[in-house]
């Protein structure tokens, strides 16, 4: 079933969205949940819990692409699921290998007294970032850093060395970095 | 990681969920040009090739059995150096363990070569997209001579910059020079491979990592600078197998499509220069 007929089920409020959106996305949003978490049962329950958003959410969004929309859910659901079990010391060592990568994008503490950017304006910040990446390094980065996959995934995927995908995001991160100083963010 | 740091960090990941869905449906498509499409799912254009094949081989078998094939045996590559290679890449191999040819067209090491012709080389360097095979790799270093032209003033200030010791014989008799670091054991560095590191050094990279020449396949060349500092703080050999790296913390390869040739070329020339 197309995304628009997925979407005019959800408008009509007919539960045969939800069913629709299982049937076509629920690999997709289990393959996002897992990378987080690495955890078949927690991811299940990510994704169950994804379609429940959805189901709060649509309307009033139509998204224009569903399945980033639903992956969006799937991945802050899961992110929060795995925040609240590294406070309970449980879980594998992969996220927090993917944040320490982040935190070398964290611009150097100047001495301004300004407070940190707010949420919005940091994702907006970031999205202005992205566009100026040539698409092949902003595709490596957000398969990495958005949908938490690993190297070898990433390089298979594009056809890459997988040198060339850790070159890659080493440089990216780099500019990231340099891009938030240069804005003066305080993260 | 201390806590404010991972928190921070947490916060860079939270407000990547932000991130423009024009982008993320861009990276997934994109991954998609990858991937296999089973052929059998087009049944006419599945007709149409094996069509073509069927023409295609009867009009082999008519124009080999009517003797117009041409009597030349097919030569083996060569460089522009003489350099010969086959597709299983074993001559190269062999020119690792002997001692250092003079090819028939060797470049005399103490002489201004003539600048390359660039559209030529640059013509073979495009071939050569993609996944470079053994050939190809042939091919790209004939593109070297331009760097072969280096003269020994100029390959004296940019060791007086990295304050490197190179031998003092066959400079650039065979493409490559012999970088020695604090008193280790010299290793053959390619001319192209030499400009990467110089290249990446002075963008301030930490570490590099540089696959030597296929005619060295046997070795990796790994520098370690500290940022701001002339001379490497460790260099070592390792073998083509990477498990054997150790004691670096992160490594990057260098891939023949990271750079532009001849951008390299022109950066190393504004170093000898005195312009950069």
């Amino acid at each position: 079933m197309k995304d628009t007929e997925i979407l005019d089920l959800y408008f009509a409020r007919d539960e045969q969205a939800i069913v629709e959106t299982q049937t076509k996305y629920e690999s997709y949003c289990f393959s996002i949940a897992y990378h987080v978490l690495h955890d078949q049962e927690d991811s299940d329950e990510c994704v169950n819990d994804t379609w429940m958003r959805a189901w709060n959410s649509i309307p009033p969004n139509r998204p224009d692409h569903l399945n980033i929309f639903l992956g969006t859910i799937t991945r802050n659901l899961s992110f929060d699921r795995w925040k609240k079990k590294k406070a309970l010391k449980r879980g594998n060592g992969e996220m927090e290998l993917e944040l320490e990568e982040l935190a070398e994008c964290i611009p150097a503490a100047g001495a301004s007294t300004e407070e940190a950017v707010l949420a919005k304006e940091l994702q907006q910040i970031i999205n202005d970032f992205l566009k100026t990446l040539p698409e092949k390094e902003c595709n490596v980065f957000l398969r990495r850093y958005w949908y938490s996959e690993e190297y070898n995934e990433i390089a298979e995927r594009y056809g890459m060395k997988l040198n060339s995908v850790k070159t890659s995001l080493f440089r990216t991160r780099g500019k990231l970095k340099e891009y938030l100083e240069k804005q003066g963010i305080i993260v | 990681m201390d806590e404010k740091r991972n928190e921070q960090a947490m916060k860079l990941y939270e407000a990547m969920s932000g991130v423009d869905p024009e982008l993320l449906a861009r990276s997934e498509k994109a991954g998609k040009k990858n991937k296999v499409i089973p052929f059998y799912r087009y049944a006419r254009a599945m007709a149409a090739c094996i069509a073509l094949i069927v023409v295609g081989s009867a009009c082999w078998a008519v124009l080999h059995n009517g003797g117009l094939k041409s009597a030349t045996s097919e030569a083996p590559r060569t460089a522009m150096n003489g350099i010969v290679s086959d597709s299983a890449g074993n001559s190269m191999k062999s020119e690792a363990t002997r001692p250092a040819v003079v090819e028939e067209n060797a470049v005399d090491a103490n002489a201004e070569a003539p600048a390359a012709d660039s559209y030529e080389d640059r013509e073979k360097m495009e071939e050569c997209e993609g996944e470079p095979d053994m050939a190809c790799e042939t091919r790209e270093y004939s593109a070297t001579s331009e760097a072969q032209s280096l003269s020994h003033d100029a390959i004296d200030n940019l060791r007086g910059k990295l304050n490197m010791q190179t031998n003092s014989d066959g400079w650039f008799a065979d493409k490559w020079m012999e970088v020695s670091l604090n008193q280790d054991e010299p290793v053959k560095v390619n001319i192209e491979t030499w400009a990467r590191i110089l290249y990446d050094y002075l963008n301030g990279l930490d570490v590099i990592l540089v696959e030597d020449a296929p005619e060295f396949t046997d070795y990796l060349t790994v520098l370690v600078y500290e940022q701001g500092k002339d001379e490497a703080s460790e260099a070592f050999c390792i073998s083509g197998d990477y498990m054997k790296l150790m004691g670096v913390e992160e490594t990057y390869l260098i891939q023949d499509d990271e750079y532009d040739y001849y951008e390299l070329v022109d950066f190393i020339r504004q170093i000898v220069d005195g312009e950069n």
